[in-house]
């Protein structure tokens, strides 16, 4: 009697353990393979991008992808220039715009 | 005895059998019903109708740029159409077209499937980190896309840095093919979420029943997923369809057509007949073609859409 209270209260923390359950373990196992393959497909959409970000810091940009001459002049730039300054008018006119 | 069965009367005074003439199993059309959709159907005419229909005249003119065509123009009769029968440059633009639109659809719904199964599997911070990439890329306007590849694929881009050959020019050697990859990158994020969500869909139970039955994942695919995916894979080919034959964007902007006319896609060579070598009517014509062609998707992509809602 005592022994088999012992038993259902012992299994699932057994089946909770991957090494003591093959039918876990296969679904650690799968959910590795699946995360290791999807990083490799990561790296592979991210290659591109890099260029992207850094020319965007780099104040001898050119086509090719190096290790930028770091700056954030392009950005100052970015956030000094008219296209902001619209965009934050742009917002005032809709938030005076929505008011009930 | 003999039984005589007579129809019973209804509310309105009407026998059933008088109101049986009216089918019910089809569409029934009310003449006062033109009345209220005409203002939808005036738009339709104007905005849709007059300006493809000015388009397709404009094909069968000599209207020009410049010179004095561009005055004085008028009908020519089919004499663009034997220029276009003729044209070797028109011929090897529909090939790249064909692989360029066939080979974006096989990349597109080959990865997405891919991605989004393996996103079902994956540990929670990939899942978010992967997902969240293949998402911005297909966010990305097609201009900065084009710009990321036409730099990435140059020489001394990353491509060629990180497979250590820094001087590998690959956009020179294999135009088409890098073109298709970077039309492939920026829309495997919309197949991606869409067979994704269609996945999410199939109930586990089915996939279950299936593994009971000793299927091997191969027939699982085939047999269960591929038949209950089905309308999501037509709907996916179909827009990447349509958007892989008008995305000119990317293709001026990495490689404007060339080298010579390697990716001279049908909508690059309409522009650059109408608006480099001055022939607009010509260019018209090549618009024409590609509207014929885009429409067929259309109309392939309506009847399965509908089919579905019914």
């Amino acid at each position: 009697m005592t022994a088999e209270v012992v038993a259902t209260l012992d299994t699932p923390f057994e089946l909770d353990r991957p090494a003591a359950n093959p039918e876990a373990r296969r679904t650690t196992v799968r959910r590795s393979v699946a995360s290791l393959l999807l990083l490799a497909f990561g790296v592979l959409f991210l290659a591109p991008m890099l260029w992207l970000v850094s020319a965007s810091f780099d104040s001898k940009a050119s086509w090719s992808v190096e290790w930028p001459h770091f700056t954030l002049t392009n950005f100052k730039q970015a956030l000094a220039g008219p296209l902001l300054h619209a965009l934050a008018k742009k917002m005032e006119v809709g938030i005076i715009d929505s008011r009930p | 005895m003999t039984v005589s069965v007579s129809p019973p009367d209804t509310a309105i005074g009407r026998s059933v059998p008088e109101l049986w003439k009216t089918r019910r199993d089809k569409i029934r059309f009310q003449w006062s019903s033109v009345l209220l959709l005409s203002p939808a159907l005036g738009l339709l005419v104007i905005l849709f109708l007059i300006p493809i229909g000015y388009a397709f005249y404009l094909g069968f003119t000599n209207l020009t740029l410049v010179g004095p065509t561009a005055v004085r123009w008028g009908w020519t009769g089919t004499q663009n159409l034997t220029r276009l029968a003729s044209d070797t440059t028109f011929t090897s633009s529909l090939w790249v077209t064909l692989f360029f639109v066939v080979g974006s659809i096989i990349g597109v719904v080959a990865m997405g499937y891919w991605l989004s199964s393996l996103l079902l599997r994956a540990q929670a911070w990939v899942r978010v980190l992967v997902g969240g990439i293949v998402v911005i890329a297909w966010m990305m306007p097609a201009i900065s896309a084009g710009m990321t590849w036409y730099a990435s694929t140059t020489a001394s881009g990353a491509f060629g840095t990180l497979t250590g050959h820094p001087q590998a020019d690959f956009l020179a050697n294999q135009p088409l093919l890098i073109v298709t990859l970077a039309n492939v990158w920026s829309q495997t994020g919309f197949a991606m979420l869409v067979i994704g969500a269609a996945l999410r869909n199939i109930p586990s139970e089915i996939l279950e029943a299936a593994s009971v039955e000793n299927a091997s994942s191969w027939q699982r695919f085939r047999m269960v997923v591929l038949p209950l995916l089905r309308p999501t894979f037509t709907a996916v080919v179909l827009i990447v369809a349509l958007l892989s034959l008008a995305n000119f964007s990317l293709i001026y902007v990495m490689t404007q057509g060339g080298p010579g006319n390697a990716t001279d896609i049908l909508p690059l060579y309409s522009y650059q007949q109408a608006f480099q070598f001055n022939n607009l009517a010509y260019g018209a014509l090549i618009g024409n073609v590609m509207v014929i062609i885009a429409s067929i998707f259309g109309v392939l992509y309506v009847r399965v859409a509908s089919r579905g809602a019914s």
